[in-house]
């Protein structure tokens, strides 16, 4: 069978530090869009965080996610883009196609969960941290749309040591940055379409929720709520 | 150093299709070295990927006890730190004014001769104890290195505490227990978790200790989840991560500790084998002399009534007794703290009362208590040699006063400086050493450092960045980055058991033309001759560090055992650190430091201490007490209780508190100079690349302040203009400062960008514990227009 490829982020367990933010920009050749660009809401941020506060002292309330795409099974981007850049592919991973990309930004606008990102500028870097790009990822010009893709490259790169070792991948070999670096080991990462996998069985878990369910997207990113304590 | 090479495929700059085909791809070399993370001070394991020699991400070492493979985001952004295009490139001499940043290259030769003349020429003067260094970050051995070079050469002025801020945590652990260490949570193990204002998911001893434990207390174990209660004014990240917040009148967390010590002591809830076998000073008792003495238990069933303690901290009287009820039952349980305690003038204190808390649980080194950080077993050195020069500086007192009246407990004074050096007193300074270590920033009323570093004759920084004191130096000989040197590195606190890492160069050589400064003072010794060289018989640094842990091969134990010392070297290269197999739980006896070898309730070491100062100065007791500022009277004063913390400014005048917190991202203030860290959000205000003062929104409301509205903030000292932020976590008689920006130099993403609440503070102190409390000055908002 196909992978099918998901994520479960445990909120529970997530300490908001961003850890997966940084690593994900690192890996991924996102450069930094300096302040200006991000007042004017220009910044990428493929593993995007997101906070909300309500309450007043002393009951006040903080609730944060930390937001990938969520690659959607039903994905409202794909749709709209007129020159097929973007497309889901076999393995349930949104992709999108730089060079195919003409800048329209229909995807952006139709994305529920703003996890799509344009370069309004040509992706620049100091010199000097040039040298600390990732020569695996693919590289955009101005003009294009960008996205999470569950760090493809990394499933690309595991997928050539198994077929060269004749085997299918196993749970857990394949680790987006963000997975791979979160301190409290709240994002995990794998293949839904296997049952015994970790994400298969946190996703039945109980706590478990998606973004925006109602609106049919059918996300292969999962939500694990927090708990309460209990005097027991 | 370099491990096996791997080949990798690259894409191609220009791609007309999704994939490029066979041929399209651009072979590469890959390979992964280790080493260790020193964006603060938890000390990760690294594992370095390098493509065609040049790292591009870092990991963490999987089974690397601190870490676990896992990486905070300070990590993840280190490359910002080896790649910063304003890194300090070669030796510089200053050409134009101090401060100015007109600077010569000069030679690395030159350079070392410059300052090995200069030390010189102060010995032959006899003036050796005018060498002053100022150092911070040291890590593994480099602070051995420094204070044998310090003793070789006669200067009794060394100030490296690497953990300024937090002293008052140190202190209270000093009095109680005798261990001059930070203690780590045993999260494995830990069920209740009661935390004074410690901020364990922003900054916290050990960063990623902490993170990954909280994860361990959620979900890390079927069937148990932890509770964490967080005690704090402001609502922090931590707080709102917490199972409940328990907003508190600043600076009275040892009055809630004492609260709930009296509880559990009245309803007889303690550990009443520990507290018989390995405590002192618990019940009411008679010294050899036979005179009465009070006890803990006594104390906190007079003063210390929920009652009482509720009129004190602003807590009603049923959430205390709920602390008190499950901190008590749902063993193991932890009482920890973090800056906000150490920060107040009653900061000592407080921190034995909340150390009083985990002795009546006997949570002391157990499972799921508080650990106690093993050392690994090092080779010790052997003396260094001291020439009759040497004897004589360091037979001076200290320039700082540190260890005499008002700071007798202090081991140093770094405040305090700018009083004695402008004053010449008891001695001018000729010659100051800057190594990790960034005064102009990092202590309040920096103005006044700047004024003492102009009395100041020769400055010389050993910094990889143009930092705000570095701007000041007279020479700068940069160091490289953690990624191109040879430097052990242990946690200070970590996961408890004996462990240690190693750092080795990624690169062949390092990026620009710098040296590690370990080589550079052994060259310096080299230079002086005499016994300072002979006090430094190593080649270098490597080989200072085979030297020391070859001791570790011998003892045949821990993660790596080889044949021969050679093969061990080459494993632990490879692998980026060691450690021991298991933590040894219940070494009471051993690791309890004090005269009774036991916990203090009545710390001893306190009392003998006053005692000798009693005794050396010929001042009574009582008036000593009140030197130190300290209200409470006879046996009192040596067990834990309240104070009340002192503030700076009239409350008419400056109505509000000046709390300042940290987070992630910006929390080492050293951070500031990269672009990822600067960017992420600071969690409640998705603010990025800046700071602002925090302000309940009622009170902004009755003075006119709108979010995002410009204001100054004014203390007796200073005032800064930025912009308010309308957050409902912040505690309506407070104002709250972010820590980390306000940079007036330290590169092209550091500078000039947000606040820096140390241009406001006024400098108070604990005076028992020796430190500068940081959060008791009062200031006043109001409109910039």
């Amino acid at each position: 069978m196909m992978y099918r490829w998901g994520m479960v982020i445990d909120l529970d367990r997530c300490t908001g530090c961003q850890a997966c933010v940084v690593a994900c920009r690192q890996e991924n050749n996102v450069p930094f869009a300096g302040e200006d660009e991000v007042k004017l809401g220009r910044a990428k941020f493929w593993m995007n965080f997101i906070s909300e506060v309500k309450g007043s002292y002393p009951d006040v309330e903080m609730r944060f996610f930390p937001i990938p795409c969520m690659q959607c099974e039903h994905p409202p981007c794909t749709k709209v883009c007129p020159v097929e850049a973007t497309y889901k592919n076999p393995e349930g991973i949104v992709a999108q196609v730089y060079p195919r990309c003409i800048g329209v930004r229909m995807c952006i606008s139709n994305c529920p969960y703003t996890v799509r990102y344009f370069n309004w500028h040509a992706p620049t870097w100091p010199d000097d941290y040039k040298r600390g790009r990732n020569p695996d990822v693919y590289k955009r010009r101005k003009g294009v749309t960008e996205k999470c893709n569950f760090c493809i490259q990394r499933i690309r790169k595991a997928k050539w040591n198994a077929k060269r070792e004749k085997r299918k991948l196993r749970d857990g070999e394949v680790i987006p940055a963000c997975a791979q670096t979160c301190p409290s080991e709240a994002i995990s990462f794998g293949d839904l379409n296997d049952p015994k996998s970790r994400v298969s069985r946190l996703s039945k878990s109980r706590r478990a929720f998606r973004l925006l369910e109602d609106l049919g997207t059918d996300p292969k990113v999962y939500y694990l709520k927090e708990g309460e304590w209990h005097d027991g | 150093m370099l491990g096996a090479a791997t080949l990798g495929m690259a894409l191609p700059e220009e791609l007309l299709h999704a994939l490029p085909k066979e041929g399209e791809w651009i072979p590469y070399e890959e390979h992964w070295s280790s080493g260790v993370c020193l964006q603060c001070p938890s000390g990760c394991g690294l594992r370095i990927r390098s493509v065609n020699r040049w790292p591009v991400k870092l990991e963490g070492i999987k089974d690397y006890p601190v870490n676990k493979g896992r990486l905070c985001p300070k990590g993840q952004a280190g490359l910002q730190v080896l790649y910063d295009p304003d890194r300090i490139r070669h030796p510089l001499r200053r050409k134009g004014d101090r401060g100015k940043e007109e600077w010569e290259k000069i030679s690395w030769d030159e350079a070392i001769d410059l300052v090995t003349q200069r030390l010189k020429k102060l010995r032959q003067e006899e003036k050796s104890h005018q060498l002053l260094v100022l150092g911070g970050r040291y890590r593994g051995h480099m602070y051995n290195l420094m204070s044998r070079f310090m003793e070789a050469y006669g200067s009794p002025n060394h100030l490296g505490n690497s953990a300024r801020g937090s002293e008052g945590i140190l202190k209270g652990h000093l009095f109680t227990m005798g261990i001059r260490e930070f203690l780590s949570i045993h999260w494995e193990g830990v069920n209740y978790l009661l935390s004074f204002g410690s901020s364990l998911l922003e900054a916290s001893r050990s960063t990623m200790v902490n993170l990954r434990g909280y994860g361990l207390l959620r979900r890390g174990r079927p069937g148990m989840r932890g509770k964490l209660v967080q005690v704090e004014p402001r609502f922090s990240l931590t707080a709102s991560k917490a199972d409940q917040w328990i907003p508190i009148q600043p600076g009275t967390d040892g009055a809630l500790a004492l609260g709930i010590a009296h509880w559990i002591i009245k309803e007889k809830r303690y550990d009443q084998d520990f507290i018989s076998r390995y405590t002192f000073g618990f019940e009411d008792w008679k010294d050899s002399s036979g005179n009465s003495h009070l006890g803990f238990k006594t104390l906190a069933l007079k003063e210390y009534s929920p009652e009482q303690v509720s009129s004190i901290t602003g807590i009603p009287e049923e959430k205390i007794i709920q602390l008190a009820k499950e901190f008590s039952t749902h063993r193991p349980s932890v009482a920890v703290s973090g800056r906000g305690v150490g920060m107040q003038t009653n900061g000592v204190y407080s921190q034995m009362a909340i150390d009083s808390l985990n002795a009546l649980v006997g949570s002391i080194d157990r499972q799921g208590g508080l650990l106690l950080q093993r050392k690994a077993p090092f080779q010790t050195w052997l003396p260094p040699v001291k020439d009759s020069i040497a004897e004589k500086g360091l037979s001076r007192s200290r320039i700082d006063g540190a260890g005499k009246l008002p700071f007798p407990f202090a081991q140093e004074v770094p405040y305090i400086l700018p009083e004695k050096i402008t004053r010449g007193e008891p001695y001018p300074i000729d010659t100051l050493f800057l190594y990790y270590t960034n005064p102009l920033f990092s202590i309040p009323e920096s103005e006044k450092f700047k004024t003492t570093l102009e009395k100041i004759p020769f400055i010389v920084s050993f910094s990889p960045f143009m930092d705000e004191t570095t701007t000041f130096a007279d020479l700068v000989l940069p160091d490289g980055t953690y990624f191109e040197r040879w430097q052990d590195d242990y946690p200070e606190p970590g996961p408890g058991l004996s462990m240690f890492g190693l750092r080795s160069p990624v690169l062949e050589k390092p990026l620009y033309d710098v040296r590690e400064t370990g080589n550079v003072l052994i060259e310096i010794t080299k230079g002086l001759g005499g016994s300072v060289a002979k006090s430094f018989p190593w080649k270098d640094m490597t080989e200072v560090l085979r030297e020391s842990i070859r001791v570790v091969f011998k003892s045949k134990r821990g993660s790596i055992r080889t044949k021969d010392f050679d093969e061990f070297w080459k494993t632990l290269i490879e692998g980026g650190g060691w450690w021991d197999g298991a933590y040894p739980y219940g070494e009471w006896r051993k690791k309890f430091d004090t005269p009774s070898g036991r916990f203090e309730f009545y710390s001893q070491i306190m009392e003998h201490g006053l005692r000798q100062l009693s005794k050396d100065s010929s001042k009574n007791p009582e008036a000593i007490l009140k030197e130190l500022k300290i209200e409470a009277k006879g046996d009192k004063a040596f067990l834990p209780h309240f104070e009340k913390p002192r503030l700076i400014g009239e409350e008419k005048d400056y109505p509000f508190q000046l709390i300042h917190y940290k987070w992630m991202a910006t929390a080492e203030g050293r951070g500031a100079n990269q672009p990822y860290l600067q960017e992420t959000a600071a969690p409640h205000l998705q603010e990025r690349w800046n700071s602002w003062i925090e302000i309940h929104p009622d009170t902004a409301q009755t003075m006119g302040i709108k979010d995002g509205d410009s204001v100054w903030v004014e203390s007796k000292v200073g005032k800064v203009k930025t912009k308010a932020r309308l957050f409902p976590g912040t505690h309506p008689k407070c104002i709250h400062i972010p820590y980390g920006q306000g940079h007036r130099a330290y590169g092209q993403w550091a500078k000039g960008r947000g606040i820096n609440p140390n241009d406001l503070l006024v400098s108070d102190y604990d005076y028992l514990g020796g430190f500068l409390s940081h959060f008791s000055t009062r200031v006043k908002v109001y409109k910039a227009t």
